[in-house]
């Protein structure tokens, strides 16, 4: 007897419908899975076996043929385990259904006890039953939780494959998984900017860099703070949208990390990748593909620390995603695509030596160093980012003087009061400042001609490696909406030109 | 035989120099032609070195090296030549020939600036400042053309006037690399100079050559900026020998690129604190100020007095100020646009005037 199981696998942050058709027939035992499975699928009959004998069922000896369809697309991982077992039942007679079993999406682990484990990407699968007008989802209950955000949705959860199967012929009911409260968000102070002292300059930079999610370099020497610095901004940053929210915890659930953050994650996501990172690492892919950093920090900031030492062609990946917002792989099988909108922040040291301008220790690099230090970050990448601040080690006495600095809850409500302003100019498209494109530029950043002759007479005398008009006016725009002006004005632009050229001629 | 290529011969080698440096004009013909008896009176060496030296010296093909430096467009003048520099004439151990671009005529008062390179942004500053108010009062500046000052100085001169440059390298060598842009703009009005052959790589040897040229060539020597060991002091021991005034820009006592300066002003050098001071020496009427006055606003003023001439770095600006540090901010770059104040690497400012 026949019988068809509907299930789901991934490809990048989409779900798609499996449909899992086992067949029992006579003829020497045997129990072959087809479809394209890869090594964990084919183990699958394994656990399928054992947990079957282990729920009180029986297994018999049988040709059991499993046909994953579509069949030409590779199947991976231990999801299709509980949905194989519900097939088998059926056909074999031992499960009399109840309702019709085309209603629901299985997935699921099995243990060689029968329990059912949580799979990676359940808030994808949810997404994409809901999306096919699929009623219900039946998962591990760890699952559930992730997947029951989704309106529209029934989800089952379930423990073991008994409880699947007692569901399923009716003998139980089950009560579907009700969304977690988490309307309140919740913020860690971890990293709070009052903890940081002095750095005026640089604290000026990073709540105008979050205000207009503008990209930066801070350029310092080491121990001037730039990671405590950077790791601060999910704090300033306003918080994500449920949207956003549910986009980030997709690319979370996909990669599997954490399984035991279940539910929304709505916390900005940090990452910071060391230097010695692969080009699929950063950008992602890879046999199994897997998302990279750029993905996981999909509406959050990614941090690069030590610029120079992540070495001129991996920094060159990075061009194209920071454009386009998203990043498309190749592969021959073909092409596929994962968000990648994240605010770019990087640290660097002045010089090898990390110690130029530095007021206590003399820096002992010689020119030609400092200058192939620096030309491993290459022009078209900084042309990307719009703010550069220099950031110095405290001394002593900074650190005695000093009071503690303004609280991350003050600077993040002018960052959403600047963001509000921002969302009403560009009419609800979600652009921020940093994010404009040319003509755009030309619209929303007119300068008066009074700040336009005083740009001109000085700039050489401001910035004498000018490069990149529209980004200063980017960030003069982000100026102006943090003090509330309608125009750019002069002061503004003034300012902007302070977060241009960090680390300045060298001679 | 041309006196003039007979100089040439006996600069093209180190060693040959090292024996012929002594002679005087009208000796080097004889010495050239001269038997081996000649030549041991002239070198006053013994008869193998005479003759080693003379087999060396006929190896040598005059014409074509004087045409080979020919076709890299780079000049010559030797000891014999009426053009030769009258300043280093009186030189002792003066160059037998000088390879030049661009012209070297003597119509302009010179006067020497020299300094570390390891400098401060204050001395490079300076050393532009009055380099570029000599040489609108018509005198050459001479320098060295190393990194720090000596660059400063170059480039100071080059926006009202004309100078130059003395290598201690082949003046098709430019040293340091950065700096071939500037040696082409030196020598459209002035001249790059060097005693050594085109070829020679720069070696730290021929440096301390380079600066009793440079200290030949000046009236007076102005040391901007340097420490205890640096080369520039060299240059000051030569103009000492050479018994040309000395001038020095004082720094800070705390400075290490000033502590040289202060050692010479201990031994008894002079002051300089304006180009007027040089101007005054060589006799100049001094030059008339015509500082326009800027109009600053009150938070510029402010801000301003927290800017002191070597550097202060921005978060102490913002802390002293007390406004907000947007404003402050605002208020540097005014300052920056009027050329009050420069902005330099790890965040510092200084005044610059």
């Amino acid at each position: 007897m026949l019988c068809v199981v509907k299930s789901a696998a991934i490809v990048g942050l989409e779900a798609y419908q499996v449909e899992i058709e086992v067949d029992i027939s006579k003829g020497l035992p045997g129990f072959t899975i087809v479809g394209l499975p890869d090594a964990a699928v084919q183990e699958s009959r394994e656990r399928v076996r054992a947990a079957i004998k282990n729920s009180e069922f029986e297994f018999k000896a049988n040709r059991v043929t499993v046909n994953l369809a579509p069949a030409d697309m590779r199947k991976e991982g231990p999801s299709f385990d509980l949905p194989i077992a519900i097939g088998l039942l059926v056909s074999a007679g031992q499960l009399k259904l109840d309702s019709g079993l085309d209603q629901y999406w299985l997935v699921g682990e099995l243990s060689l006890t029968g329990d059912v484990k949580p799979i990676k990407g359940a808030l994808s699968i949810a997404i994409g039953a809901a999306e096919r007008g699929i009623k219900g989802l039946i998962a591990s209950p760890e699952n559930a939780r992730e997947a029951a955000i989704i309106d529209n949705l029934n989800v089952v959860p379930v423990k073991n494959l008994s409880e699947a199967a007692q569901f399923l012929s009716g003998e139980k009911r089950i009560e579907f998984q009700q969304k977690d409260e988490v309307s309140v968000v919740q913020r860690v102070n971890e990293n709070d900017y009052s903890d940081i002292k002095g750095q005026f300059q640089a604290r000026r930079a990073i709540e105008i860099a979050a205000a207009g999610g503008h990209n930066m370099l801070m350029v310092g020497p080491p121990g001037s703070g730039k990671t405590m610095l950077a790791s601060g901004l999910p704090t300033i940053l306003p918080a994500l949208s449920p949207e956003e929210a549910i986009d980030v915890t997709k690319i979370y659930s996909i990669y599997g990390n954490d399984r035991e953050k279940r539910g929304l994650i709505w916390k900005r996501p940090f990452r910071s990748p060391h230097h010695t990172i692969s080009f699929t690492g950063l950008v992602g892919g890879g046999q199994k593909l897997r998302p990279g950093e750029i993905t996981l920090s999909h509406h959050g900031v990614l941090f690069l620390d030590e610029l120079p030492q992540f070495g001129p062609s991996i920094l060159q990946t990075l061009r194209q995603p920071i454009e386009a917002k998203e990043i498309t792989i190749a592969r021959a099988s073909g092409n596929l695509t994962y968000p990648a909108s994240f605010m770019l922040v990087c640290a660097m040291n002045p010089c090898p030596c990390g110690y130029l301008g530095d007021a206590k220790k003399e820096c002992t690099c010689s020119l030609g160093k400092i200058q192939r230090y620096r030309n491993r970050v290459s022009g078209p990448l900084l042309d990307r980012i719009d703010m550069q601040v220099e950031v110095a080690r405290l001394t002593k006495s900074d650190l005695m003087q000093c009071k503690p600095g303004e609280k991350s809850e003050d600077i993040r409500g002018r960052v959403d009061r600047a963001r509000e302003i921002q969302r009403q100019r560009f009419s609800g498209d979600n652009v921020l400042n940093s994010q404009m494109s040319a003509s755009q530029v030309r619209t929303f950043c007119q300068i008066s001609n009074e700040s336009k002759t005083w740009l001109d007479r000085a700039l050489d005398k401001l910035l004498p490696t000018a490069r990149g008009y529209d980004r200063l006016l980017k960030t003069s725009r982000t100026i102006a909406d943090l003090s509330g002006n309608e125009k750019i004005e002069l002061e503004d632009l003034a300012e902007a030109i302070q977060y241009r050229s960090a680390g300045g001629e060298i001679l | 035989m041309d006196k003039r290529l007979a100089w040439l011969g006996v600069s093209l080698n180190q060693h040959l120099w090292r024996y012929f440096r002594h002679l005087q004009d009208d000796e080097i013909e004889e010495a050239y032609k001269g038997s081996v008896k000649t030549t041991m009176r002239l070198l006053g060496v013994n008869k193998e070195v005479a003759s080693a030296t003379m087999k060396q010296l006929s190896s040598i093909d005059l014409e074509a090296e004087a045409e080979k430096i020919n076709r890299l467009r780079i000049n010559f003048v030797t000891r014999a030549d009426k053009s030769y520099p009258e300043s280093l004439r009186n030189l002792y151990d003066k160059p037998a020939v000088l390879f030049f671009k661009g012209d070297l005529n003597e119509s302009h008062d010179v006067v020497a600036m020299v300094g570390s390179r390891k400098s401060t942004e204050y001395g490079r500053t300076i050393a532009r400042e009055i380099a570029s108010s000599l040489a609108e009062a018509g005198i050459t500046i001479v320098s060295g053309m190393a990194r720090g000052i000596d660059s400063a100085a170059h480039r100071g001169a080059l926006e009202r006037g004309r100078t130059v440059a003395v290598f201690g390298a082949g003046i098709d060598n430019i040293y340091p690399p950065e700096n071939r842009h500037l040696a082409k703009e030196i020598e459209k009005s002035g001249a790059i100079v060097s005693e050594y052959p085109p070829g020679t790589p720069p070696r730290a040897m021929n440096f301390p050559g380079r600066n009793r040229i440079i200290a030949g060539l000046a009236k007076v020597v102005l040391i901007i900026e340097a420490s205890k060991r640096s080369g520039a002091l060299i240059t000051a021991d030569f103009a000492l020998e050479q018994g040309k005034d000395i001038l020095v820009v004082p720094g800070s006592i705390k400075s290490a690129v000033s502590a040289g300066c202060h050692g010479l002003l201990k031994d008894g050098a002079g002051v300089i604190e304006s180009a007027d001071d040089v101007l005054e020496l060589l006799g100049y009427e001094k030059a008339e100020k015509k500082e326009a006055q800027e109009v600053l606003s009150e938070g510029e003023t402010k801000v301003l007095a927290f800017v002191d001439y070597y550097k202060t770095h921005v978060d102490t600006i913002i802390r002293n100020d007390g406004r907000s540090d947007q404003k402050v901010l605002t208020d540097l770059s005014m300052l920056q646009a009027q050329g009050l104040i420069k902005k330099q690497v790890g965040g510092w400012y200084l005044r610059v005037r």
